[in-house]
């Protein structure tokens, strides 16, 4: 199992810390929120894991290993970090098939998951003409290529209508159920409480907490209540 | 590499761009040879002699070398641009295998496009001189070394353009500077040594020298071995600022 571990993690952009100091160390096999406010360090702290961005101080290892020093890492690690990264002009097919073939991943694997993702019809179109929902599922499918261990999804949920989260939160429950871990980050917490283990909380790039989401909501407490109580904020909370 | 290389050339060959470029350099070809075939032979003009040929295959030379350049251009500035980047450097981190990759790869497609043009000019040379009687002597008139030097500058070209790319990753920006170069730059540099023999050390003129094997020396040239080492030089100087550039900065 291929297990995450961030020590010390720190971005600084100038003056601005984006993540500060922030370390934890994943339970392989179970699906964890990353959790905060826009700007809290989510976004940063997932590209640095991913070998995206360099940081200012620590490390983030997947395996035991920075993500660029792993060998083939879409074996190792599913990532979608953003739905628009896809060329405009390529069919949804051709943007998967040139991610397989950096990766050494056969084009039968490509089908696969685009079934998966329930992409198949529109396989053959320009991902130009998709929507944000179709993006973000071509962003998935990308994620699931190299059938990976670990699964590493920055706001899966942007963009989907109601029915594509629901199915993104089945999604996530089946990969967890196969014994995958996955951390995902959501500003949608009511949606993410439906298929999370533990839940990650950041803010202003600092760790606040990182329970069993069990832990975090005892008392009937939702996690959007449990989120604002821990980072002392309750602007907008009904009594 | 070999995984990297072929899903950079996928790359290329899966968005309608550099199938742009080879369709309007081939309407360039085939309009060049339309017109060269309606005036020779005419009162005033050259004769249709056999190494006519070789004056074929050496005229799209600077085209296909601007070509190349280009397909070199969109294959790094289309991945930031359209933030393929991304997906790019997920699926292969190592930067430098990236961006050698992505030279090798240019390098392929340039020379592709180079030879593709080449076999038109040359296919089409060929049916010109037999339609009128003319001797067809492929071998002779250094036709094998220009078409040669032509693919090898193209392929020139389009690492230099990767190069260009990478550095400044913004496609306008990226076009913008060659043609300022190309246009602005090798003319004044020269104006400003008050030195017209030096403009042969610039890419343009290392292009010109290269361009030129197979033909009897001209002095105001370098020998075109000397220019395509330059022209070489160049490629690496600009690739090799490429990759620090990738190396020194985040996607």
């Amino acid at each position: 199992m291929d297990g995450i571990a961030v020590h010390g993690l720190t971005k600084r952009y100038g003056r601005v810390v984006a993540v500060d100091d922030l370390s934890f160390t994943l339970e392989p096999g179970r699906v964890t929120g990353f959790v905060g406010r826009n700007g809290a360090g989510k976004s940063t702290t997932l590209r640095m894991l991913l070998g995206l961005t360099r940081p200012t101080a620590g490390t983030a290892t997947i395996a035991g290993q920075p993500y660029v020093a792993l060998r083939d890492p879409l074996r190792h690690v599913g990532a979608l970090v953003d739905p628009s990264c896809f060329h405009p002009g390529r069919t949804g097919r051709n943007a998967l098939r040139a991610i397989a073939r950096a990766a050494r991943i056969g084009d039968p694997r490509v089908d696969t998951v685009l079934e998966l993702v329930d992409l198949q019809e529109a396989a053959g179109r320009r991902v130009g003409g998709y929507s944000l929902g179709m993006r973000q599922r071509l962003a998935l499918a990308a994620a699931l290529l190299g059938d990976p261990a670990t699964l590493v999804l920055d706001e899966p949920a942007n963009g989907l209508d109601p029915d594509g989260v629901r199915w993104l939160r089945a999604l996530i429950r089946g990969l967890g159920a196969q014994g995958r871990s996955v951390l995902v980050s959501s500003h949608l917490l009511a949606e993410l409480a439906q298929a999370v283990d533990d839940v990650i909380i950041i803010e202003k790039g600092r760790l606040v907490a990182y329970a069993p989401m069990a832990v975090l909501t005892t008392d009937g407490e939702s996690l959007e209540d449990a989120f604002l109580r821990l980072t002392g904020t309750t602007q907008g909370v009904a009594s | 590499m070999t995984a990297a290389i072929s899903a950079e050339l996928f790359k290329l060959r899966t968005t309608r761009g550099p199938w742009i470029i080879g369709a309007a350099l081939a309407a360039l070809a085939i309009a060049a040879l339309a017109f060269f075939a309606a005036l020779v032979g005419d009162p005033g003009q050259p004769a249709l002699l056999p190494a006519v040929l070789a004056d074929l295959v050496r005229s799209p030379g600077k085209l296909a070398g601007a070509a190349a350049l280009l397909l070199g251009l969109l294959l790094t500035t289309a991945e930031h641009r359209h933030r393929t980047v991304l997906t790019t450097r997920l699926a292969q981190p190592a930067v430098r295998t990236l961006v050698v990759s992505k030279w090798a790869a240019a390098a392929l497609a340039g020379a592709a496009l180079a030879l593709t043009v080449e076999m038109l000019m040359f296919a089409g040379g060929v049916a010109l001189l037999a339609s009128r009687d003319v001797a067809v002597q492929p071998m002779d008139h250094g036709i094998p070394t220009a078409v040669g030097a032509v693919v090898v500058v193209a392929a020139l070209h389009a690492v230099a353009g990767a190069g260009i790319g990478e550095l400044l990753r913004n496609p306008a920006l990226a076009v913008g500077a060659v043609l300022g170069w190309s246009f602005i730059a090798e003319g004044v540099v020269p104006a400003l040594l008050q030195d017209p023999q030096s403009g042969r050390w610039l890419p343009g003129g290392a292009v010109e020298s290269a361009l030129s094997a197979g033909l009897p020396h001209d002095a105001a040239v370098l020998v075109p071995a000397a220019g395509l080492a330059l022209l070489a030089a160049y490629a690496a100087g600009l690739s090799l600022a490429g990759l620090s550039r990738a190396k020194l900065t985040d996607p």
